[in-house]
């Protein structure tokens, strides 16, 4: 039995599905995506995943060679970016960074809490007695 | 000839045929399901794992040949010596209970080396034989095909049953703007403002270029939630709060300023860089609300509807501003008779300009607010910051029975969260966070005392 379930839809989807369906193997798709989007996570397990999908849904014809070659295809693929795309994908980037930078908060709000006990002996000892 | 043997052909695919119809028979010996194929596929990759196998007393550590069998969505990991090709390692119990059934042989250097060519041919014995017709090179193609990752997401080949049962949809399945947002964009650590929809749905918004105007109570998070939509969005950021100005227009437009040497000019303010900015800029208007002149309201009209200028003076041929298309505008306000006395509530006007929505935020759940004290303050004891979370909780639903004039804000949990983590007992950081909030009046049923009483209570 399929998977059922809500559809995912991401920046890249447009992308791949061209690469896809020019008969390009995954790890090829995915130096295309990064071509477009160079500080993206996805890389050629997540395009096989999404190739699985397409045809499970009998979406595209998935010819055996490639139709185009990998100059052409970067060529074409620059144009395909939509800015609704864009900006998911700036916001996709954002997010992880936010998410990040608040563990970093974290882990630095353990250390200074370390140094702010020797900074207030410092601070007392100034104090007039 | 089944389907699965068409589609194999159409795939310009080998078929193994003896091998299919083997393990067929095995796993469907009185062919109950005889339309039904089971595929199983084998891909292999290179493990490092520290273990010592107990038959050859052999340490695996370097490199041994892991099979991954993918079955009808089922997946099991054998690991296997590579000396003895046994199963029975230490160290790795979970395999222990699995079945022994299959076996495999293998040499360490095609373990380690991966130069392999291999046939997994299942018999009806279950037993999986790695037939060697030549040790090769990998070609790229093949490198292509194996990727040797740990990723979990795999490319498997899709499996003829699942082919067969797919249920086409009726309609074309269109993306949407808040589709590839909740596909593409994962909601960060620091989000625990609101649900995913209102996460959402501000990200479209901004997309969109449509105002947003975020009310609630103090301290409830606005201005942070706004702070943490501009780090995301990754646009520059401009904070403009007129709860600390006298002159909204100068803050607004501007001012006249001396020079010895230029005289008196006219200065242009920091907005107005802000709406010009070509990156499209997040502004934030914090507190809108605290302006009482109107004025506010009355220069930012043509600002936030359609009209999209700002002019810097009332004359006929005065200086306008034209606002950059990629402007953002998110307005905080408290709303509320606490606030704004008798004029409770917004002008109607202004709201009409926030065609992205008035998104009205209440105060943290308890357990999501208890969560951010112990990140914000990760020396909190867990108990105190529940306990400051349930005072919390309890003044709140005091204010909602309307027996309290003002609730307990998030930003005075995290107030006393931290002069609890700088040794103050929790029923004093208590009272001297929250005490001057409510009116000393006389009697026993006034509000302070009656949150007197939820602090103390706090303490047994």
């Amino acid at each position: 039995m399929a998977r059922k379930g809500l559809k995912k839809d991401t920046y890249w989807h447009n992308i791949a599905k061209l690469g896809i369906s020019s008969g390009f193997k995954p790890a090829q798709v995915g130096r295309l995506v990064k071509e477009c989007f160079p500080e993206t996570e996805i890389n050629g397990r997540h395009i096989g995943a999404y190739k699985r999908r397409l045809v499970e849904e009998a979406d595209v014809e998935i010819p055996v060679r490639p139709t185009t070659t990998m100059q052409e295809m970067m060529s074409i693929v620059n144009g395909l970016v939509t800015d609704e795309d864009w900006f998911s994908y700036t916001c996709s980037v954002g997010s992880t960074k936010r998410s990040l930078k608040c563990f970093e908060y974290k882990l630095t709000a353990e250390l200074e809490d370390k140094n702010e006990m020797e900074n207030i002996d410092g601070w007392i000892s100034t104090l007039r007695k | 000839m089944s389907s699965y043997h068409h589609h194999r052909m159409r795939e310009g695919l080998e078929i193994d045929r003896e091998a299919t119809e083997t393990f067929k028979y095995s796993s469907d010996p009185v062919g109950v399901e005889s339309d039904k194929m089971s595929k199983i596929t084998y891909t292999t990759k290179i493990a490092h794992i520290d273990g010592m196998c107990v038959a050859c007393d052999e340490h695996i550590g370097k490199g041994h040949l892991h099979i991954i069998k993918t079955g009808k969505r089922e997946e099991y990991d054998y690991t296997y010596c590579v000396e003895c090709a046994c199963r029975d390692i230490r160290g790795r119990k979970s395999y222990e209970k699995t079945d022994t059934d299959f076996c495999i042989y293998v040499t360490p250097d095609v373990a380690i080396d991966r130069k392999y060519d291999y046939d997994l041919t299942p018999t009806v014995e279950h037993e999986v034989k790695l037939k060697y017709k030549e040790v090769k090179e990998m070609t790229d193609s093949d490198r292509e095909d194996y990727d040797f990752s740990d990723s979990p997401v795999r490319e498997e080949e899709h499996n003829p049953d699942e082919e067969l049962e797919v249920e086409k949809p009726s309609t074309p399945h269109i993306p949407t703007i808040m589709s590839k947002l909740k596909g593409s964009v994962d909601m960060p650590e620091e989000f625990k403002f609101a649900d995913s929809t209102v996460f959402y749905t501000m990200l479209r918004n901004i997309f969109r270029g449509k105002s947003i105007l975020v009310t609630g109570p103090s301290g409830c998070g606005k201005s942070s939630l706004g702070k943490i939509l501009a780090d995301i969005t990754n646009k520059p950021y401009y904070a403009f709060n007129f709860g600390d100005t006298m002159n909204p227009a100068a803050k607004i437009l501007g001012d006249t300023k001396y020079d010895s040497e230029r005289g008196t000019f006219f200065k242009k303010s920091r907005f107005v860089s802000a709406l010009q900015d070509k990156n499209g800029s997040f502004i934030m208007l914090d507190e809108v609300t605290r302006d009482r002149t109107g004025d506010l309201a009355n220069i930012l009209m043509p600002v936030l509807d359609g009209q999209k200028y700002l002019a810097l003076d009332e004359s006929d041929d005065a200086d306008t501003v034209d606002i950059n298309a990629n402007a953002f505008f998110y307005a905080t306000a408290n709303i509320g008779r606490e606030y704004l006395g008798a004029a409770h509530d917004l002008d109607r006007a202004w709201k009409d300009r926030f065609t992205g929505g008035i998104y009205e935020l209440e105060y943290l759940p308890q357990g999501k607010e208890q969560e951010l004290l112990m990140i914000r303050s990760p020396t909190l004891d867990e108990k105190d910051a529940e306990r400051i979370t349930d005072f919390a909780k309890r003044v709140r639903d005091l204010y909602k029975a309307e027996e309290i004039s003002t609730a307990v804000s998030t930003r005075m949990c995290l107030s006393t969260a931290e002069f609890v983590v700088d040794g103050m007992s929790l029923i004093d950081a208590l009272k001297q966070v929250c005490l001057p909030f409510y009116p000393i009046v006389a009697g026993d049923d006034s509000e302070r005392v009656q949150v007197i009483q939820t602090i103390q209570s706090m303490g047994d």
